[in-house]
């Protein structure tokens, strides 16, 4: 990872990051931790894309499946009873929502690559609620 | 994968001669499209309709025939069941449960789901009823199985028990009846299909969770809830 990358990284951790996850806790009524493999997210001569990347690729999706999972008491149970952890990183070149996630031990891994179909969300969105709500 | 899941299935199928197997047919799928090969290497389609057994010819066999669409075209066939061939059943979605002869067999494939979807269908339920007919018969309350392709049958048959239920309470009498009787409504894990209205709650019995088993028959349902409205 170059200074551009690092720089790049520390600005969105810094600023969206915090935002968006403050954002995801609310919607869920608890707090989630979250693990970002960072060092995977840096894809090199991207840098000035890391914000829109990230935030349409891994988070904005999560935003929106919790707002239709915790649409009712049930769900917003439902979700605390069933997730602890997400889990970023960019390790498998997965480039579409329907294979990018997993869940094991409460933990939601989402494994896609920063920088591809970025303007897929509602693609990913749908994807991540169905595959949350079977899991609940 | 349907394919694969029905391959499987058939593995567990009992072996039975075609006297049983027509017999089978008739009495419980008698719409059912099947083709006769005779010995003759003829073809005929049609629905099985009657099986007897004479003295000189043994089992016989009468068959309305259809065209290959499945269209009655008006002519019979009657066939010494020894001189047909094989059978072929046509109507694929109930192949599983006429070879297993309606033990615990069915075509059924469900997709995985998980207990939050099921809850919600719950909750669907009492509101689609009530905004259809006007009566609250109540969320069904069930210990949900943890098997996350039973849970998509549940899924699957609780519209069923719905729609059976909007259309009996479509019925002014069985509507004044259901209001003044119950306020609760309980799916319960079943071997068979039964319902019982004690204590002011309806219990339908159901193999709600086993995937294999057939899925609920409306007009079975409906003479059983009518029977304790």
């Amino acid at each position: 990872m170059g200074l551009l990358e690092k720089r790049a990284i520390k600005e969105f951790q810094d600023n969206s990051f915090k935002k968006l996850t403050a954002e995801i806790n609310t919607l869920a009524g608890f707090d989630i931790e979250f693990d970002v493999k960072w060092e995977t997210l840096a894809v090199e001569e991207y840098a000035h894309l890391y914000d829109e990347g990230f935030t349409k690729v891994y988070f904005t999706p999560i935003l929106n499946a919790f707002k239709e999972i915790t649409s009712d008491d049930m769900g917003k149970q439902a979700l605390k009873d069933t997730l602890l952890k997400i889990s970023i990183k960019n390790e498998n070149d997965i480039h579409y929502g329907d294979a990018a996630y997993s869940y094991e031990n409460k933990t939601l891994t989402i494994d896609h690559k920063p920088m591809t179909n970025i303007d897929n969300i509602e693609e990913r969105s749908t994807a991540l609620a169905s595959f949350l709500i079977k899991k609940m | 994968m349907i394919i694969e899941a029905l391959h499987g299935k058939l593995k567990l199928v009992p072996a039975i001669n075609k006297q049983e197997l027509l017999f089978y047919i008739i009495q419980n799928f008698p719409n059912s499209l099947i083709k006769i090969n005779t010995i003759a290497n003829a073809h005929y389609c049609g629905t099985a309709v009657n099986i007897g057994n004479t003295k000189d010819d043994g089992y016989m066999l009468i068959v309305q025939l259809t065209n290959d669409r499945g269209d009655v075209n008006g002519n019979i066939l009657q066939i010494a069941v020894n001189k047909i061939e094989s059978i072929e059943l046509l109507d694929t979605k109930n192949s599983l449960a006429i070879l297993s002869l309606g033990k615990t067999l069915s075509n059924n494939t469900y997709e995985a789901s998980g207990k939050l979807e099921v809850l919600r269908i719950f909750e669907k339920f009492e509101t689609e009823i009530l905004a259809s007919c006007s009566v609250n018969v109540g969320t069904p309350q069930m210990v949900l199985p943890s098997n996350e392709f039973a849970l998509g049958r549940i899924l699957k048959l609780t519209p069923l028990v719905q729609n059976t239920i909007i259309n009996l309470l479509k019925a002014h009498d069985a509507c004044e009846s259901w209001r003044k009787n119950y306020t609760a409504i309980f799916f319960e894990e079943h071997e068979t299909l039964e319902v019982k209205g004690i204590n002011g709650a309806i219990t339908i019995l159901f193999p709600f969770s086993v995937i294999d088993a057939p899925e609920i028959d409306s007009n079975q349902l409906t003479t059983m809830l009518m029977a304790v409205l």
